[in-house]
């Protein structure tokens, strides 16, 4: 069952991280990973370096922009900002998230899911 | 210990070189400042929890490389548009070259050279289509979020088999 939660999880990073940069705001892939973490419970146990593909896949999409900045310490990193498109994105997926989880809860809570507009 | 893990991962990403770069420096960033959040004073072990945490150099390099592959197959596909644009706007121009300089071609050549026209029109049709057909395929591709509608079964099943567990998800 471990593997099948991984793959679980995988298929569910994208709106994992547009949802942790529209909370977070702008912010570097260790903000992100701290932010998911944080907003999670620490839940999610995924290896950090998992999230720059998805970062780079998200930001060759267009759901994302991206920007080099020098921090504190003086090393360069690159800051991840949500476009236009990552916005809508992440409501479309918060809407596909609710009717999902809605079937899900009605087939183990045993209550029938709201029905859906015709 | 940081230093050799990143230099790893950008020989493991060596297949594209702006992307090691790139993909160094975030690591490099990401990897200190854990080891800076680290709660510990053991700066080695700090930074052997840090590259732990951060996952296998070479499984990181293979997403990427799935990614890079998709990036440089539309670069190509877009290329090929390019170029079949420039070859019909060379043959446009051909064409009216010789209008202008009113060029004509003899009798014994004007039978070959009407079948050659055919030819020539229906391969640049044939090679415009294949060249569209395989840009809208490439582009049709991208999966920049992906659904969760395909994995739905996966996820019910995963759901209605697991037991209350207390251990997180992991991807590891």
């Amino acid at each position: 069952m471990q593997g099948m939660e991984g793959e679980m999880l995988k298929g569910h990073l994208d709106m994992i991280v547009l949802a942790a940069l529209s909370a977070a705001g702008p912010a570097h892939g260790y903000a992100i990973i701290e932010e998911i973490k944080r907003r999670s419970g620490g839940a999610f146990d995924l290896p950090e370096g998992t999230i720059y593909p998805a970062l780079h896949r998200l930001e060759q999409a267009g759901l994302l922009k991206s920007i080099w900045m020098t921090a504190d310490s003086g090393r360069r990193r690159r800051v991840y900002t949500l476009t236009r498109g990552g916005d809508r994105a992440l409501v479309e997926q918060r809407v596909v998230w609710k009717q999902f989880s809605d079937a899900i809860g009605g087939l183990l809570g045993g209550t029938r899911p709201r029905e859906r507009p015709a | 210990m940081i230093q050799d893990y990143l230099e790893l991962l950008a020989h493991e990403l060596s297949f594209d070189r702006s992307l090691s770069r790139r993909v160094r420096q975030e690591a490099e960033d990401h990897l200190w400042e854990a080891v800076a959040a680290d709660p510990a004073g053991n700066m080695l072990a700090a930074q052997q929890r840090a590259i732990a945490n951060f996952g296998d150099a070479r499984a990181i390099a293979a997403q990427f490389a799935v990614i890079s592959l998709a990036r440089h197959s539309r670069r190509a596909g877009f290329a090929a548009v390019l170029v079949i644009a420039g070859v019909f706007i060379a043959m446009k121009a051909r064409i009216s070259w010789y209008a202008a300089t009113q060029w004509v071609i003899s009798d014994s050549l004007r039978a070959v050279s009407g079948l050659v026209v055919q030819i020539d029109r229906y391969a640049f049709w044939l090679s415009l289509i294949i060249g569209l057909s395989a840009c809208v395929y490439i582009v049709s591709r991208r999966s920049p979020l992906r659904s969760i509608r395909p994995i739905a079964g996966n996820f019910a099943v995963s759901l209605c088999c697991a037991a209350p567990r207390p251990q997180p998800l992991s991807f590891r």
